[in-house]
């Protein structure tokens, strides 16, 4: 085995766990509160790594559909509307 | 560009506000009523307590409505007012019911997650198209099941897409808190999800 290749093993192994750091940083990342070199650093490792891309992906995908779909979508009874044209116009409050 | 007819109705709606016309809000509550109601019943997960919200909500925008500069859109202004109504609305009601605060539903040292969702039924529909209420449900079913603190976060940050700062201050509760929360509200919507996510487009990049 080469010096190189046993001198680049040891480098991997010394190395922080990238996917790790994607769980850690999740919320920043996707925040966009990162400062700009570790995001780059991020968005690189995520780019390469199938796992993470799937992760993060779901992660905003979960954000997206939150926000489209977390409303009620039943109407509003009619009788709640005409209790409400009522309170608005007994009411002392809105003068 | 021309405004669309419903921002030029909100000008004059605002407008017709600002001079003290009660008809305008009425005419408020027929214009924007539905989607008033869902973000007062999301809250409060019932009609009567809903209808609470909502009669606070129409309170709180006569008299704010001086304060109101147009900055943003005036419906989102008026759905924040709504959820801000929520909010104050579940605080009275823990407060009648004697019952845990605001933040004492789980802590945000602890890094467990939370406990898993039940949803109805996991398995993946056959098409995308198909999902679409099935998905709709299956989010509101799953937002509807986290411990309250969550869900106030969830729906102040996630759904009315609230600035930080803002759910910050209503919540009253310090920038890693909340942080802590939403990331962990969160995780556990995406797990309860999970076979309802692949195909939905990613809008951010």
């Amino acid at each position: 085995m080469s010096m190189k290749l046993i001198t680049s093993l040891w480098k991997r192994l010394l190395r922080p766990d990238a996917c790790s750091h994607t769980k850690q940083l999740l919320f920043e990342f996707v925040e966009g509160e990162l400062t700009p070199e570790t995001h780059r650093k991020l968005e690189k490792h995520i780019g390469n790594c199938s796992p993470c891309l799937d992760y993060v992906n779901s992660y905003r995908r979960t954000i997206m559909v939150t926000h489209h779909h977390g409303l009620p979508e039943a109407p509003m009874p009619p009788a709640l509307k005409e209790k409400l044209c009522e309170f608005i116009k007994q009411n002392p409050d809105l003068k | 560009m021309s405004k669309p007819d419903t921002q030029i109705d909100d000008v004059q709606l605002v407008a017709r506000l600002k001079q003290r016309d009660k008809s305008a809000l009425e005419e408020l509550v027929h214009v924007h009523g539905a989607k008033m109601y869902g973000v007062a019943l999301q809250f409060m997960r019932n009609e009567s307590d809903a209808r609470e919200v909502m009669q606070d909500a129409l309170v709180s925008i006569w008299n704010k409505i001086g304060s109101f500069e147009g900055k943003s859109a005036f419906t989102s202004w008026i759905y924040r007012v709504t959820a801000n109504a929520g909010l104050m609305a579940l605080r009275k009601k823990k407060r009648r019911e004697n019952d845990i605060s605001l933040d004492a539903v789980g802590s945000d040292d602890d890094d467990a997650p939370l406990p898993a969702l039940q949803l109805s039924d996991k398995r993946p529909l056959p098409d995308k198209v198909a999902m679409t209420g099935e998905l709709g449900e299956q989010v509101r079913a799953a937002i509807d099941q986290l411990p309250e603190p969550y869900r106030v976060a969830v729906l102040l940050r996630d759904v009315e897409e609230l600035p930080m700062a803002e759910v910050m201050q209503e919540t009253g509760l310090s920038e890693p808190a909340l942080k802590s929360r939403l990331h962990r509200a969160r995780l556990a919507l995406r797990e309860a999800l999970l076979p309802y996510l692949n195909g939905q487009d990613i809008q951010k990049s």
